[in-house]
């Protein structure tokens, strides 16, 4: 069977990076593979033998566009494994922190990441250059944002003042103004995405999904709650590993997740809309409606009107925290280690993402691991890509190697959560 | 005035090159996604941005690019984790007309990235390098200024 390697040009526009693989013969597809060659858990063994309290910082390095996410799924674990309980206070302040970072992360990937695709552009830039007013208006609500981050977090990428059981210190009320007023001064144009990107040229495609997501009784869950799954699940942070199981398979040095009753599933902004939509905001709510969207999306490349309105969803309850802000004194818990496990998780803006650690009474980490939305998601990459092929056998391996990389690009995964280099490989024999 | 922005991550070994020579020379650290590095400037400014690099060549050589004269190499510049690196960022900047007066890029390359805290001897002594060169700079870059074209502030 000769291999033939097309090309070898890296998949653009994913945050780090990954490789497909497609095996096609007399026009079928017999294989698809999307290889993720992750330096193998080399964050999850770097945390051996540091100190519980380390975690908010190491973790934060783990993904560049989601720092605040690896934070909060840290603190939520290493406080279960100490047994502690944050206050109301700090908890809606870890809620207004995650907002910032919702913003900054969905509208990277609406604006520089999807939208060119869907739009006919090869590069963000090229996009720029004809629609310099939006992607002007696009950044400014990046910044408002990273604005939210840096109040709170005291510096816009990696917050140095998150802390186990809370933040080393509370900002002052007038500290959060100049973030309200970005906020406010973008909340138009954050309303008019929702319609304007579902009005872009979507494939027409539909996909069955089993979707994973937090949900939480009043809320959007963002910052905790309990998993549900399409299937009916209701579970608590440690009942995650008796229900999700991690597989390596051979082409990929992270890991397959799967359910263990429902089998390969789908994290992120399509999981959390299908089973938490009712939790939405009443101007988001409105913004997808006017916008004609489905209560239920089973188009993934539709993925973008979805995060646009939880771009929407996360301004508007950013203001209304805001506005209500007091800040918790004192900033944080007191936290005495103490041996045990712990398991945590939050809503990062691409999924779920768990986390578990295992301490001695000094506090010293014993184990560690970390599962990214991302790995859970590529299974059901895989799948999309799959279709995707299966739709579209007949064209060149230029234009191929497009479509795969949109419905990669349109799940918005982060791979450099689990992988370091990608390329597309068509062999047809 | 020179800014100099150091790009990279902390925890990847030698991906943390371009934060170390903006923390001795008292630059910007700029860890994370590159779209911000549009706003890191104004601009009638003179900017160095340091990033590791990951292109094949021998650890340790450091590469100097024209930002301004021509597209960065995107395939060299590919050190950081994420696809949205320095080159796009300044492609962005230079399709929304938000370039600096001067933008320079030093590009360090790197033998590991895989997580850790420490840089490889090749990259130390990289940047050891770099940071002299910039120190010294004021003068050279003067001299480099007087033969660019530049609006008068």
């Amino acid at each position: 069977m000769r291999e033939r390697l097309l090309g070898g040009a890296a998949l653009a526009r994913v945050e780090g990076e990954g490789a497909v693989h497609v095996r096609l013969r007399d026009g079928r597809v017999e294989d698809v593979r999307l290889r993720i060659f992750e330096p193998p858990r080399f964050f999850e063994a770097f945390l051996r033998g540091r100190r519980f309290d380390e975690v908010p910082d190491i973790t934060a390095r783990i993904c560049g566009i989601c720092p605040v996410a690896y934070q909060m799924s840290a603190c939520a674990a290493m406080e279960d494994a100490c047994g502690v309980q944050v206050g109301d206070e700090i908890r809606r302040l870890r809620r207004l922190l995650y907002c910032g970072e919702w913003i900054e992360s969905h509208v990277l990937h609406v604006f520089f990441l999807h939208a060119p695709d869907l739009l006919g552009y090869d590069s963000a830039f090229d996009m720029a250059r004809d629609h310099r007013g939006l992607v002007e208006r696009a950044l400014a609500l990046k910044k408002a944002g990273n604005a939210l981050v840096r109040a709170i977090g005291g510096r816009e990428i990696h917050p140095i003042n998150v802390r186990v059981g809370g933040f080393h210190r509370a900002p002052r009320p007038a500290e959060l103004a100049d973030a309200a007023r970005q906020l406010a001064g973008a909340r138009a144009f954050a309303h008019e995405m929702v319609g304007w990107t579902a009005s872009l040229p979507f494939p027409d495609v539909e996909e069955d999904f089993t979707f994973v997501a937090l949900r939480e009784p009043d809320a959007y869950a963002i910052e905790g709650g309990r998993m549900a799954s399409s299937g009916g699940l209701d579970l608590a942070p440690r009942e995650f590993d008796a229900h999700v199981v991690e597989e390596h398979v051979p082409h990929s040095t992270a890991l397959h997740a799967r359910l263990r009753d429902e089998g390969r599933y789908a994290v992120g902004p399509l999981a959390r809309y299908a089973l938490g939509g009712a939790g939405l905001g009443p101007g988001a709510a409105r913004a997808a409606r006017d916008a004609g969207l489905e209560p239920l999306v089973r188009n993934p490349f539709r993925s973008i009107v979805v995060r646009c309105a939880e771009v929407l969803h996360a301004v508007d309850e950013a203001l209304q925290l805001i506005a209500a802000y007091a800040p918790p004194d004192p900033p944080a818990v007191d936290v005495v280690p103490r041996a045990g496990v712990g398991c945590g998780w939050t809503e990062a803006p691409r999924g779920l993402l768990w986390h578990r650690y295992e301490i001695d009474a000094q506090g010293t980490i014993r184990d560690a691991r970390i599962v990214p939305p991302t790995s859970q998601n590529q299974a059901r990459i895989e799948e999309s890509v799959r279709r995707t092929v299966e739709r579209h056998v007949a064209l060149g391996d230029d234009e191929l190697r497009d479509r795969c990389e949109h419905a990669v690009r349109s799940y918005d995964p982060c791979i450099s959560c689990a992988t370091h280099f990608l390329r597309l490989e068509v062999d047809r024999g | 005035m020179t800014l100099v922005i150091g790009v990279g991550n902390r925890w990847r070994g030698d991906d943390a090159a371009g934060l170390v020579v903006a923390r001795r020379l008292g630059g910007l650290e700029h860890e994370g996604d590159a779209t911000t590095l549009v706003d890191a400037w104004r601009a009638g400014d003179d900017v160095v941005i340091v990033d590791a690099a990951s292109s094949g060549a021998p650890p340790g050589t450091v590469r100097r690019f024209d930002a301004l004269a021509a597209p960065l190499p995107a395939a060299h510049l590919r050190s950081s984790t994420h696809a949205f690196g320095v080159p796009d960022a300044v492609e962005l900047a230079r399709a929304l007309g938000r370039l600096p007066a001067t933008l320079r890029v030093i590009a360090i390359e790197g033998a590991g990235f895989t997580a850790g805290d420490r840089l490889s001897d090749a990259v130390a002594g990289a940047v050891d390098a770099v940071v002299a060169e910039l120190a010294r700079g004021a003068a050279a870059h003067a001299r480099d200024a007087s033969t660019t074209s530049r609006n008068a502030p």
